[in-house]
């Protein structure tokens, strides 16, 4: 099962590496993005200012970024999946893959928005931690939608009405976090919402695995 | 007339509701005054609307088990009731904060709970309308009203628990618990949620009624 999964992750990433425009599409969107929002500040934001622009950005990039994991694929290519690989071990491919895809395109926009627009965080490690956390469940709701939206013409506006008030409980905790991680509060402070982000992740990860399955056959 | 008997009841509870709600004995409190009495058409609004999303979401569940178009009629249509529910919930909260907190409506968790679960649930309904195929749109909406019940359960029960909250039962607020010392107010309060989900299921047995008449058109 595990090796599996593995396979599957890799075979994504391999195509991804070979189709670079898509990826590098993304990269593009994320450094433009920060870009503006330096341009029209020009100075030290107030950490609420930070924290609104930094998500509001990571989010879009999310939707952009996992959006085409579904909404890109052929018929024929989803045949070809469906012989092979069982939809449990199908899903949590995508959704390791699409992890790992949003926690690099997530670090890379906290380097460049923290090169350019200052630096508030005083708790880095809970910051990073909280970041990763929330890159976890995002990509477990955008890849899950992806696939629903898929199944319903394909398009991306669809695709960000449907997630977009999902992701919000996931959201308000992340921003919350983050909230903390400025003003400076210790991990213990802030272990009940490190806590219930865990637990969502989870419930997000077991529902995509229960439901997926019933969007596979066609 | 055999079958009617909760109807009847339903009218019944609802005259007691209004006559009682609106006339009984009510205990005088600081601020609140007579708004207490939006207790017995605010909250079992709410009630009834997670029945409803309740309701839809199993059969959502056996829709996905079956195939049968009958349950995939009942999920939508109690979705349907469920959104209008919730939208008379909204307002009814909304005239009440404004003579008691002052305002319409503030940035509080449990009232942006209360918005995003309306969003929710719009969004189950675009995306009904965006799948042609009877089979298909019963399938790919179930996999995202389950989806979505469980979120909005996070948003509605878990999210208020965690913040503060100027909502009563949250933050240290009274909630009706402590209203009803005198008893008078229960005996009004269990008959209302009653009567307004019985409400709620009437409604939901006729829309399902037509849908299934609409479907036999051809």
């Amino acid at each position: 099962m595990l090796k599996e999964i593995f396979a599957m992750v890799l075979f994504d990433a391999r195509t991804e590496l070979r189709r670079r425009y898509a990826f590098g599409g993304i990269l593009l969107y994320v450094v433009a993005a920060v870009y503006v929002s330096y341009l029209c500040f020009l100075r030290v934001l107030e950490p609420e200012t930070w924290n609104a622009l930094f998500w509001i950005i990571i989010l879009f990039a999310a939707i952009n970024g996992t959006a085409k994991s579904f909404l890109s694929e052929t018929k024929g290519k989803m045949l070809y999946y469906y012989f092979m690989v069982r939809p449990g071990v199908f899903i949590l491919g995508r959704t390791f893959y699409n992890t790992l895809l949003l926690g690099f395109m997530g670090l890379l926009c906290l380097g460049i928005f923290m090169l350019l627009n200052g630096d508030p965080v005083s708790n880095f490690p809970l910051f990073l931690c909280s970041l990763l956390l929330g890159v976890i469940g995002l990509a477990a709701v955008f890849t899950l939608v992806s696939a629903i939206a898929s199944k319903a013409g394909q398009n991306l506006t669809l695709m960000s009405i449907l997630s977009f008030p999902i992701v919000l409980p996931l959201l308000m905790i992340l921003i919350r976090l983050t909230n903390f991680s400025m003003s400076g509060m210790s991990f213990s402070d802030s272990l009940n919402y490190l806590l219930s982000l865990l637990s969502l992740d989870i419930l997000m990860f077991v529902l995509s695995v229960i439901l997926f399955p019933y969007l596979w056959k066609e | 007339m055999k079958n009617s008997w909760w109807k009847i009841l339903c009218a019944l509870l609802l005259v007691y509701t209004f006559i009682a709600g609106f006339d009984g004995e009510v205990p005088a409190r600081f601020i609140l005054n007579e708004t207490i009495r939006n207790l017995y058409f605010h909250v079992p609004m709410w009630f009834t609307m997670i029945f409803l999303f309740g309701v839809s979401t199993v059969y959502s569940i056996l829709y996905l088990r079956s195939s049968d178009l009958q349950h995939d009629r009942i999920a939508s249509a109690a979705a349907n009731v469920g959104l209008v529910f919730g939208i008379l919930g909204t307002l009814t909260g909304s005239i009440w904060a404004k003579y008691t907190w002052g305002a319409w409506w503030t940035n509080d968790v449990k009232l942006n709970g209360a918005a995003v679960s309306i969003i929710i649930y719009i969004a189950y309904l675009i995306l009904r309308g965006s799948v042609e195929d009877e089979f298909k749109k019963g399938r790919v909406s179930a996999v995202y009203n389950i989806f979505a019940f469980v979120m909005m359960l996070v948003l509605v029960m878990v999210m208020p628990r965690i913040y503060d909250s100027l909502h009563p039962g949250n933050g240290g607020n009274p909630a009706f618990n402590q209203y009803d010392l005198d008893r008078n107010m229960r005996y009004v309060f269990y008959p209302a949620v009653a009567g307004w989900i019985l409400l709620g299921i009437w409604i939901l047995s006729l829309r399902t009624r037509i849908a299934k008449l609409e479907s036999q058109i051809p």
